[in-house]
């Protein structure tokens, strides 16, 4: 069984995932380098697909990469660039390498990354994706094909709480959790009130779904704008920004942005843990860690099935 | 898409049964559909025809 169903299943205990960075040309040394920075923190990591419609290392090779050094990967599928043979490809190919967390998305647009000529696919979407990865879970393919064993995924997906049509958010998520997602990492949220309505309407629906809230630490000013401006889905208030931008000293003014919004999101019903996206690369991630209480976890052995 | 197909189905005159259709988990689209006639395929009910694997990962609360 993954560590991370087994914290989110069988105890109480706050569980803490993050994003990976991408990989391009630097290989496997920084692979390491990043597991050894992140795997006393975090039970798993995001292994990602093309994150923001940009091409890098693929998801399954970083997948194989972190569990081969020891870090547990949750593997991400976006339906914006395969079709069900492929997704379904992907995912038998991820359980062969012993990867058990998987996370499903539709995916940003093209138009949202450096190659919008790009043909889409989006042949599924998320739930159906999710719906597809539940099927292996029972041994079967789309096509009614047998799997024996069948594999024996831990299903997450991703969902926005800010973003508009605000109420149809928290059936969208349900949606997601009858598909068979059994985790949500949420998308990063500035809007606390919306965050707020969001886990209370999920907690009243059902005990069984767990909401991994995103924390993001931001250099300054400047990466809110950016966030504001050029990602989609994510809407930063004014207030927020002019906080930060006014303040003498920008970095930390986004460090104690994130620690509120931190201990916010970890107060909230359904709430078992954070995901955390790092764009800053410095000791910050530690300080978080540390102001949140966390205790580093010894280093795992590397595993290879 | 789904946020404009969301905007839409609120903004139509729809009976409530209708519009909650929208939360249903739907299964794939046929592409070999793809440049047929819809009201036929209606008709004809081949348009409800699902993959022989779509039930065994829909709807199901009790999922891995």
């Amino acid at each position: 069984m993954s560590q991370l169903r087994d914290l989110l299943e069988n105890s109480e205990e706050k569980v803490f995932t993050a994003e990976f960075p991408t990989i391009d040309g630097a290989g496997m040394a920084k692979v390491i380098s990043n597991v050894e920075r992140l795997a006393p923190w975090f039970t798993a990591v995001n292994a990602t697909d093309n994150p923001a419609a940009h091409a890098h290392a693929s998801n399954m090779s970083v997948a194989i990469a972190l569990k081969a050094h020891g870090l547990e990967p949750i593997m991400q599928i976006a339906c914006r660039d395969k079709n069900r043979l492929a997704i379904q490809a992907d995912l038998v190919g991820a359980a062969l390498h012993g990867i058990e967390n998987v996370s499903l998305m539709t995916g940003d647009d093209v138009t949202a990354g450096d190659e919008p000529e790009s043909r889409r696919v989006f042949d599924l979407d998320s739930a159906q994706a999710i719906s597809v990865a539940h099927s292996l879970n029972n041994g079967v393919y789309l096509s009614g094909r047998s799997i024996k064993p069948p594999t024996n995924f831990y299903i997450g997906a991703v969902e926005n709480a800010a973003a508009p049509p605000l109420e149809y958010r928290v059936q969208r998520a349900l949606k997601k959790y009858r598909a068979g997602a059994r985790f949500l990492q949420l998308q990063i949220c500035f809007h606390a009130d919306r965050l707020e309505t969001f886990c209370d309407g999920v907690s009243k629906a059902t005990p069984a779904l767990h909401l991994l809230p995103t924390i993001v630490l931001l250099k300054g000013a400047h990466q809110l704008h950016f966030m504001n401006d050029k990602v989609p889905g994510i809407d930063v208030p004014l207030a927020i920004i002019e906080r930060v931008e006014k303040s003498s000293d920008q970095r930390e003014a986004a460090y104690e942005l994130a620690l509120e919004q931190a201990r916010h999101a970890l107060a909230q019903p359904q709430v078992r843990g954070l995901h955390i996206a790092d764009f800053r690369h410095d000791d910050t991630l530690v300080r978080l860690m540390k102001d949140l209480g966390r205790i580093p976890q010894p280093t795992r052995q590397p595993s290879l099935r | 898409m789904w946020a404009k197909a969301f905007e839409r189905k609120e903004s139509l005159p729809l009976p409530k049964v209708w519009r909650n259709h929208f939360n249903d988990l739907r299964p794939p689209v046929d592409m070999q559909l793809q440049g047929t006639s819809s009201w036929i395929n209606l008709l004809t009910k081949r348009d409800h025809r699902v993959p022989k694997g779509w039930k065994a990962g829909s709807e199901n609360s009790e999922a891995h």
